[in-house]
């Protein structure tokens, strides 16, 4: 009897053990979880700050009193500030291809050509695929020249394939031409 | 260093998607400085040809059918024979339209019927990019009689000088006739020196003159009865003061009642040649072939009657004042089996010409008494042409036999003349490796008048051949390598050879005999050989970056419109710059740019040329500028219209994507990849600070070009514009390669405007600058 006590609250004791284990993991986890949260918002806020600040840039006024603004490229400073943000703000740029601002969006993924080739292909595919602006999706086909063609070629084909605006679909055919030998 | 493909590629690629519209541009873009190919001063040029045939006859029953093949596969060719007579008068016929790899046949006597019953040369006329367009052969018959013999037609070569045509005699009995032919091609008139030797090297000389364009006829019977020598065979030689390179020979037996014809085949000797341009097997001695000597028992395929029995032998001569000496070696065939032997040695007093009997080495078991066709091949340690070689193989009463050309040529691409078959004739074809690697080959029939074709692949290793009975592909159905078999009712064609690991030079040798069941005669045809007719720069000039590498490399044309050939491995390890502080290059052509500036670059090879009847192998220098550059312009080459300059909501403005070719200090095209062209701009006079990278994607791509866009600026239209405002926006700019930052003197002038845009592309050198417009701009 002793010894089945002992052997319950052996068993009760390791259970214990256990879900304090657990718990203290999930606490664990938690708690990265909150610090990479912290840390993406930390990306998302300095790239926000990063990119109104460059499109700032570009502003200007008419004589005739006309607010306007042309596209202004990031200096060689501002890249190198993003491209410190390390990894972990591809998927902050990637997320501007909701952005109503075709600017915005722009901008981004000019940021994101800045990355290393292979990590870029899905998030460039995602604007050539699904911005709400030809002119953006015509774009990600032209930056998808900085991905592996063996990656970018079949995106590339999908968008030709299936976008109806005709200058996307012309880059995305000398896209194809340019490439397809290699694929 | 960069890795760079260099590559000077057109520009097309940007323009050749037709569905959206370009920009309105105010300056022809042809007017752009780039290159279409990639050697800009290689040209093809279009010339007028002339091939003479030696002789035709109309006299009695003699028959003459000319021959036309055109060789070259892309073009129709126009061919415009002319008869010239005895005296040199010429008579013009019509002209014939020969489709690619189609053979056209012309009766001389029907087509000229005003000339009457004579004989003379013929010469075709036809204007093309390449001179060996035409091969055009003479097929002469007796009429009723198993009588006839292939003649080919040779270019003239009024440079030549110092030739002399080297031939055998040979009077295999009483009865036979012979006619020794000589014609002047040219207009200058010939003295001539024909000389006839004994067996044994005794001259009977005497002197001789051709008129411009004539032909005169000699019988050698008569000149060696004259001469009182004695004996069955000899020597030939004609010598010509001068204009060596426009005199031709035929030397032909004819023998009615014995039902007995041969074609004694002379050849040019230039005494000055030198192994080098002649040792196509690059084996270091002098060779001639006989691809299809016909042995003892006689093939069954040749339908001679049972129990034929045929005289194998050949006849060697020495054609030089000093003793000489030959070896000899054969490859032999059965039907069940091939096999090599070695053959006699020869050591020749000077002009000596010397019969080896072929059927007595089958009697002695040197070659296998059950073969029935070996090729023969003789070497020498000599200069080229001083020992020259028939072969003839009859039975004995001459009526039935056939006959093998000796010939030193290898070549990569032979183009081959007429091949027949139907109830009587039919024709075995054979090409074999001459070289001593193996080789790939791929053997070509052409029929339907040259528009179909068959065709076969084979790898041959040295001194194999491939042997094509014509007649049992077509009985059996054979197929070809892509599963085709030819039609049941192909009568005759044309074929060719290529050497496909040797391009340039090649080590193929080739044979054919037609065969008349009707008289069981057989006639020889040769194929023509294609050599090289100009060899250039695969990139001229050339484009080094600076700091960087780019390779060149060395393409040809054929004579026989083959162009683009790839040459580079035969002029590896020659490749110098002339000035080593600007560039340097390394045995596979890889240049490297050490200095900014302009040298020369040059390299050196053998190639098969394209000569007079032969295809010599002959030292070529390509050379070609070689510039090493740094990114000096952008050029404009082209802008497409965007919905917009991607404007936010509440804004508008027109856009373009303006298309740019990085050029070198030169105007000309660097074809960089990785560079990254960056801008400093204006917008309505204020600057920001700086140059930034701003192109799509951020570098250039293999051809050197990219593309700034979205261009254009947004203007607010919230409340709507009742108005087109603009802005002036100047684009300046500089370009990293290789982590150094190269100015740009190319300014790129914008007017951006709500309803239109207008991109003025300015640089300082003429013609180079481009404006587009889009839309309205004020």
């Amino acid at each position: 009897m002793l010894l089945q006590r002992t052997a319950v609250g052996m068993l009760l004791t390791v259970c214990c053990c256990a879900i304090l284990c657990i718990s203290q993991e999930e606490n664990g986890e938690t708690q990265s979880g909150q610090r990479a949260l912290a840390q993406t918002a930390a990306i998302r806020g300095k790239i926000q700050s990063i990119m109104r600040a460059t499109l700032k840039q570009g502003e200007f006024t008419t004589r005739e009193g006309i607010k306007a603004y042309t596209r202004v490229p990031p200096s060689n400073q501002t890249v190198d500030e993003v491209r410190r943000l390390g990894n972990g703000a591809i998927p902050v740029l990637a997320s501007y291809v909701n952005s109503s601002s075709p600017r915005e969006q722009e901008l981004a993924m000019r940021f994101l050509s800045t990355f290393d080739g292979g990590l870029i292909v899905d998030p460039l595919g995602d604007f050539a695929r699904h911005s709400a602006y030809a002119t953006n999706r015509a774009q990600a086909v032209l930056f998808l020249e900085q991905a592996p063609p063996s990656k970018a070629l079949p995106i590339v084909k999908e968008v030709f394939n299936g976008d109806s605006d005709p200058y996307v679909k012309k880059t995305a055919a000398e896209f194809i031409a340019k490439h397809s030998d290699k694929d | 260093m960069l890795s760079t493909g260099y590559r000077l590629r057109t520009l097309a690629v940007i323009l050749s998607v037709a569905t959206m519209p370009s920009l309105a541009t105010a300056q022809n873009p042809q007017n752009i400085s780039h290159p279409a190919s990639t050697n800009a001063t290689h040209h093809l040029e279009v010339k007028d040809f002339e091939q003479f045939v030696p002789y035709w006859s109309t006299e009695g029953t003699w028959h003459s059918e000319l021959q036309l093949r055109n060789n070259v596969s892309s073009q129709e060719l126009i061919v415009t024979p002319s008869l010239r007579t005895p005296d040199g008068i010429e008579t013009i016929l019509p002209a014939v339209t020969v489709r690619p790899q189609e053979v056209k046949t012309i009766d001389v006597g029907e087509a000229a019927p005003q000339v009457g019953k004579t004989y003379g040369s013929i010469v075709v006329r036809y204007r093309s990019a390449f001179s060996g367009a035409l091969y055009a052969s003479l097929m002469l018959q007796d009429m009723g009689h198993p009588v006839s013999v292939h003649l080919d037609a040779i270019t003239a070569d009024d440079t030549l000088q110092g030739l002399s045509r080297e031939g055998i005699w040979w009077l295999p009995n009483d009865t036979t006739n012979d006619y020794l032919v000589l014609t002047n091609q040219g207009s200058a008139p010939l003295k001539l020196t024909l000389s006839i030797y004994d067996a044994q090297g005794k001259e009977s000389r005497q002197a001789l003159a051709l008129g411009p364009r004539q032909t005169a006829r000699y019988s050698v019977r008569q000149l060696v009865q004259s001469a009182g020598f004695r004996g069955s065979y000899g020597g030939i030689k004609i010598v010509a003061e001068k204009h060596a390179g426009t005199l031709d020979t035929v030397h032909f037996l004819f023998d009615e009642a014995a039902a007995f014809s041969a074609l004694l085949k002379m050849f040019d000797r230039d005494p000055a040649a030198k192994i080098e341009q002649r040792d196509f097997a690059r084996s270091g001695i002098w060779t001639l072939r006989a691809p299809m000597l016909a042995l003892s028992q006689p093939d069954p395929v040749l339908s001679f009657p049972e129990g034929t029995t045929l005289h194998p032998q050949l006849l060697i001569r020495n054609t030089t004042a000093s003793p000489v000496s030959a070896e000899l070696r054969f490859n032999w065939r059965s039907p069940s089996a091939v096999g090599k032997e070695a053959g006699p040695s020869l050591h020749l007093s000077p002009f000596e010409t010397r019969q080896v009997d072929v059927s007595a080495l089958q009697e002695q078991e040197v070659l296998p008494a059950k073969a029935n066709w070996t090729s023969v091949t003789l070497t020498t340690k000599g200069r080229p042409d001083e020992v020259v070689a028939i072969a003839a193989s009859y039975d004995s009463t001459l009526r039935y036999g056939a006959q093998t050309p000796f010939s030193d040529q290898l070549s990569f691409r032979w183009e081959g003349g007429q091949w027949q078959y139907d109830v009587q004739h039919n024709s075995i074809i054979t090409v074999g490796n001459g070289g001593t690697k193996a080789t790939r080959t791929a053997f070509t029939i052409f029929y339907n008048q040259g528009k179909d074709k068959y065709e076969l692949e084979q790898t041959l290793q040295p001194d194999e051949q491939m042997w094509v009975d014509v007649g049992k592909l077509i009985r059996q159905r054979v197929p070809d390598k892509n599963g085709k078999a030819l039609p049941v009712d192909v009568a005759s064609g044309s074929y060719e050879f290529r050497d496909l690991n040797d391009v340039g030079v090649g080590s193929l040798f080739e044979g054919k005999v037609v065969y008349d069941k009707t008289f069981g005669h057989v006639t020889y045809g040769c194929a023509h050989c294609c050599g090289i007719q100009s060899v250039y720069l695969q990139y001229s000039p050339l484009g080094v970056p600076f700091q960087g590498t780019s390779s060149n490399g060395v393409e040809g044309d054929d004579q026989c419109g083959d162009t683009g050939l790839h040459l580079s491995g035969l002029f590896l390890g020659n490749w110098k710059t002339t000035n080593s502080a600007i560039a340097t290059v390394d045995y596979y052509a890889k240049h490297t740019g050490v200095g900014v500036g302009s040298t020369t670059s040059v390299t050196s090879g053998q190639i098969s040329a394209a000569g007079r009847a032969t295809c010599p192998q002959e030292t070529r220098i390509p050379q070609g500028p070689t510039n090493v550059q740094v990114p000096t312009f952008f050029l404009g080459i082209t802008a497409d219209p965007l919905i917009s300059a991607n404007c936010d909501p509440g804004t508008i403005g027109a856009g373009a994507a303006v298309h740019y070719q990085v050029a070198d200090q030169f105007g000309q095209p660097m074809a960089v990849s990785g560079m990254t062209p960056q801008e400093h701009f204006t917008q309505n006079g204020t600057g920001n600070p700086g140059f930034s990278p701003f192109a799509t994607p951020p570098t250039t791509d293999a051809s050197g070009m990219f593309t700034d866009t979205p261009v254009g600026s947004c203007f607010n239209n919230n409340p709507p514009l009742t108005t087109n405002p603009c802005a002036n926006v100047v684009q300046t700019f500089n370009i990293v390669m290789s982590g150094v930052t190269y100015a740009i003197k190319t300014t790129t002038t914008r007017r951006d405007c709500a309803k239109g845009i207008r991109i003025q592309v300015s640089n300082p050198a003429p013609g180079t600058s481009n404006t587009f417009s889009n839309g309205t701009v004020n």
